[in-house]
């Protein structure tokens, strides 16, 4: 019996520990980080809001007469329209807005964020237009800000895989969780939404950061919640009937306030309209309507907490301000303001889970609980959609509000209002944006990873390709000494593509040009087919390789072969298996 | 640029408590029983007891109809040394040019007293107070009022309302029963809306309240049990003291965190009174570094009296308009 003891390895465990403690310590940093900037940046709007007279209670404390409020309500908003529609065609290199879809995009494509000065170009953007009153959302800005931080770490040249996925998790996290007061909303969010998976090895670090990032706002700045209620127990167990009834009507609330955004920024793009222009029309429409509806613009925090208390807005005032509300939302975002789309929804959601409440509570007298709850369960069955995360909603709910019973009435009304809005819609805006910009992501990662990938990155680097003049002896000698079975020809002089030819067709020691042998391919790419297209493809291929011919001139590009796009997938389910079991 | 004022100054004031021993201070105010008592043990006679310098307190009473017009002409005609106003109305009166110093204050401010320079911008040294929401714990044993909701719910928690009627924050108060944090409480103020909606959550309960002409009032009704919850000036009643008052037969507790609102009452200088440079300084001196009251706000709201000052016409005479529409 041997005695020896097998060594053991405590290089592996050290550099394990190594790795786990650094990665945390990113979790730590981007979400204290994050969360001293989305507060400052939420306080910044506010102050703003008083500076610029944008807020009711500047207005009141102003002093001001009637029309000099009047001008200053216009020409302010006309300014911010202005300067942001300035900032985004001159200053940002994307020469559009980013946000979260940019964020979902590279995390799930690895594609990598946009540019740095696109980001904060467009977070100032965003401040400017919350600040002149603009009725967009803050939230979106502040997980793209979150995301931004994150991705900074790529430049500290850690090792560590998957470690720019890790760093924006870790800010988007923060920056919900400092947002909401709601650090495990913050953490679920950011694997629901943007990485969508949860691996150990984001999801314990984005723990930390989520948790610092509550920490900063709850305890060092003692943010306010977002809703302050006591909602009381679920009166009646048929009660949970109509919150799934709730559920229904918010989808369709939700859809039209998506499809009114999209469609309104489609309008406004086909108008043609150059940017400074556009930005001046948003800026003095939004001046007009907050002179007649003050309540439907901004952030709408004030107008959401007097949805939550009950009386305070008539049955017609809740849906005139929710309609209302969506097309200056659609209107502000389509023609040239930035800002998000989450809290415009919260708003709109409160504005009908009242309606709801106020129209039942006409034929249901003093048999329904309480009007918060429903306010709450519309709340979040319009916003959840929007954002695509239901998850993350119900969690709000439950960490705003403690309370298991509205937690479960908020579930109900979600996962309905989900069911039929994925249906109709999609699984969000932020999806469907990025559909428009050709990113599937409804069929999964995967799937939009291989369509993100170019079938030309794999092409053969060996590929037999000859000119049609080229000898049928040279061309035999070159198959038969590199293994392939075909080869393929192209114009000598315009270098086009003009057929392949298959070895056993080509006789030994002639000297006649190949372009007797020529075949029609009946399979063929272009420099723009993804490998998720050429897999579709190539269930009826037989052959070598298909050619890759450039669209524009029909020159050949290169060939692939069927191993290398099978391999190219086989690749691809690895690094996602990978990423996905990752352990810190 | 004051250091060679303030060092003049502190010589004055360390050498100089015998010349000051005999003299003795007017201090006028409006208020009652309850907060007069309060800031005679708390503050005047502890300073007393440091300086020497006696302070008298003549006061006005609502009940007699005395506002602060009222008391200011009284401080001017009887010459007393300070007053105390609700900052806003000090604000109020500042702005209107009705608190600009006489030339007796503008001699003092240009030789020994920077501190009453300030006079001129109605700064003033300031005295907390805070409203706060009580109950009366034999009232309700098994169901305890844990949140400012409470006060405005009569079906939960029946019973009167003991209410001073110039209490200020009641609008306030019943926002953040409604759920509004502290900090947007103002904000929603600013609105037509918001008023409404406050008056409307206060009307709920309009039937139990019993209005009475000052704090003292009120809390003696708590006390016999005649109302079951009511708003009492605190001072330094709800620092940990549950039982309101030693003279209380009913234990009274605060109500949750939410129902306090905190404001100032300004101390002003008059410029009319015939203490000396020197008393004066020693009062004011003292009067800044005392602790006068103990009160911890906990997570109510400080009233920000120069949004009440500055309020435009239809707003501010809303607000004030508010306890007419109420009672």
């Amino acid at each position: 019996m041997s005695t020896d003891t097998p060594a053991v390895p405590t290089r592996p465990a050290a550099a394990m520990a190594k790795r786990a403690i650094t990665v945390l310590l990113v979790g730590l940093i981007i979400g204290t980080v994050t969360a001293f900037i989305a507060i400052a940046f939420v306080e910044t709007v506010l102050w703003l809001n008083d500076v610029l007279l944008i807020s009711a209670y500047a207005k009141v404390q102003s002093g001001f007469a009637f029309w000099q409020i009047a001008l200053i309500t216009i020409s302010v908003p006309a300014l911010g329209g202005l300067i942001v529609a300035w900032m985004i065609s001159r200053a940002a290199p994307t020469k559009r807005p980013t946000g979260p879809p940019d964020v979902i995009q590279a995390v799930q494509l690895q594609s990598g964020m946009p540019d740095n000065k696109s980001g904060v170009v467009t977070s100032l953007a965003a401040l400017i237009s919350l600040g002149a009153g603009a009725s967009v959302g803050q939230y979106g800005p502040m997980v793209y800000i979150g995301a931004l931080i994150g991705n900074q770490t790529k430049r500290l040249n850690l090792a560590i895989p998957n470690l720019s996925t890790v760093s924006i998790a870790c800010g988007v996290a923060a920056a919900i969780a400092a947002a909401f007061n709601a650090p495990i909303a913050g953490l679920i969010f950011a694997h629901e939404a943007i990485v969508r998976h949860y691996s150990m090895q984001s999801f314990a670090p984005a723990t930390v950061a989520a948790t610092s990032g509550y920490v900063v706002a709850n305890v060092i700045f003692d943010r306010p919640p977002l809703f302050l209620i006591q909602p009381g127990d679920i009166l009646q167990g048929s009660e949970f009937l109509l919150f799934a009834l709730l559920g229904l009507c918010a989808a369709a609330i939700s859809i039209l306030y998506m499809r009114t955004i999209l469609r309104t920024a489609k309008f406004a793009r086909e108008l043609n309209i150059s940017p400074l222009p556009r930005g001046l029309i948003a800026g003095v429409g939004l001046g007009l309507v907050t002179l007649w509806l003050p309540e439907i613009t901004g952030v709408g925090q004030f107008t959401m907490r007097f949805a939550t208390i009950d009386g305070a807005f008539s049955a017609f005032e809740l849906g005139g301000l929710m309609l209302g509300k969506i097309a200056l939302t659609a209107f502000c975002l389509g023609f040239g303001f930035v800002g998000g789309v989450f809290s415009p929804a919260l708003v709109v959601g409160a504005l009908f889970g009242g309606l709801f409440w106020t129209l039942l509570s006409i034929t249901m007298p003093d048999t329904l609980s309480s009007y918060s709850i429903y306010v709450i369960c519309g709340m979040m069955a319009v916003t959840s959609p929007v954002i695509g995360a239901p998850l993350t909603t119900i969690l709000i709910v439950f960490e705003l509000t403690r309370s298991y019973d509205l937690a479960i009435a908020s579930m109900i009304a979600v996962v309905f209002s989900n069911l039929v809005t994925y249906r109709f819609f999609g699984r969000s805006l932020f999806d469907h944006q990025l559909l428009m910009k050709g990113v599937d992501l409804s069929q999964g990662r995967d799937q939009a990873r291989l369509s993100d990938m170019r079938v030309c990155d794999y092409a053969a680097e060996d590929a037999p390709i000859f000119s049609e003049t080229t000898s049928q002896q040279e061309v035999l000698q070159y198959l038969r000494k590199t293994g392939w079975n075909e080869a393929y020809a192209v114009d000598s002089e315009t270098q086009k593509f003009i057929g392949f030819l298959r070895a056993v067709d080509l006789e030994a020691g002639s000297e006649t040009p190949i372009a007797g042998k020529l075949q029609i391919s009946d399979l063929s790419f272009d420099e723009t087919t993804s490998v998720r297209q050429a897999m579709e493809k190539l269930s009826s291929f037989v052959g070598d390789a298909i050619p890759i011919i450039k669209s524009s001139d029909g020159s050949l590009v290169g060939v692939v072969t069927e191993g290398a796009i099978i391999q190219s997938y086989l690749n691809l389910a690895a690094d996602l298996r990978r990423e996905e079991n990752a352990g810190l | 640029m004051y250091g060679k004022k303030s060092l003049v100054f502190g010589l004055i004031l360390s050498g100089l408590p015998v010349v000051a021993a005999a003299e003795q201070l007017v201090l006028g105010i409006i208020g009652d029983t309850t907060r007069i008592a309060y800031l005679d043990k708390t503050f005047l006679q502890p300073f007393t007891k440091s300086t020497g310098i006696s302070v008298k307190i003549a006061s006005i009473s609502e009940n007699d109809g005395g506002d602060e017009v009222e008391l200011f002409k009284r401080a001017s005609r009887e010459k007393w040394d300070f007053l105390t106003l609700d900052e806003a109305q000090a604000l109020r009166l500042c702005a209107a040019g009705d608190l600009a110093p006489t030339g007796t204050m503008r001699q003092r401010q240009n030789s020994l007293l920077p501190e009453i320079s300030k006079a001129v911008t109605c700064h003033s040294f300031k005295e907390p107070r805070t409203e706060t929401i009580v109950y009366n714990l034999n009232a309700y044993q098994r169901d305890i009022p844990d949140h400012i909701s409470a006060f405005f719910d009569l079906e939960r928690f029946p019973g009167k309302r003991a209410v001073a009627l110039q209490a200020p924050g009641l609008l306030e108060m019943a926002l953040m029963a409604q759920g509004v944090p502290a900090s947007q409480v103002y904000h929603l103020l600013s609105t037509t809306r918001g008023v409404e909606l406050a008056i409307g959550v206060f009307a709920q309960v309009k039937s139990q309240i019993i209005w009475t002409d000052d704090h003292a009032k009120a809390e003696s009704l708590l006390a016999d049990g005649s109302a079951t919850m009511g708003l009492i000036e605190t001072g330094a009643k709800t620092d940990g003291d549950a039982n309101a008052s030693p003279e209380s037969v009913q234990p009274l507790n605060r109500l949750g965190a939410t129902s306090s609102i905190a404001h100032h009452t300004s101390w002003i200088p008059t410029a009319a009174g015939d203490g000396s440079v020197t008393a004066l300084g020693q009062f004011i001196e003292y009067a800044e570094q005392a602790n006068i009251s103990t009160v911890q706000l906990g997570a109510g709201i400080h009233r920000d009296a120069r949004w009440f000052a500055t309020v435009s016409p239809n707003i501010k005479t809303r607000l004030d308009g508010w306890s007419a529409t109420l009672q």
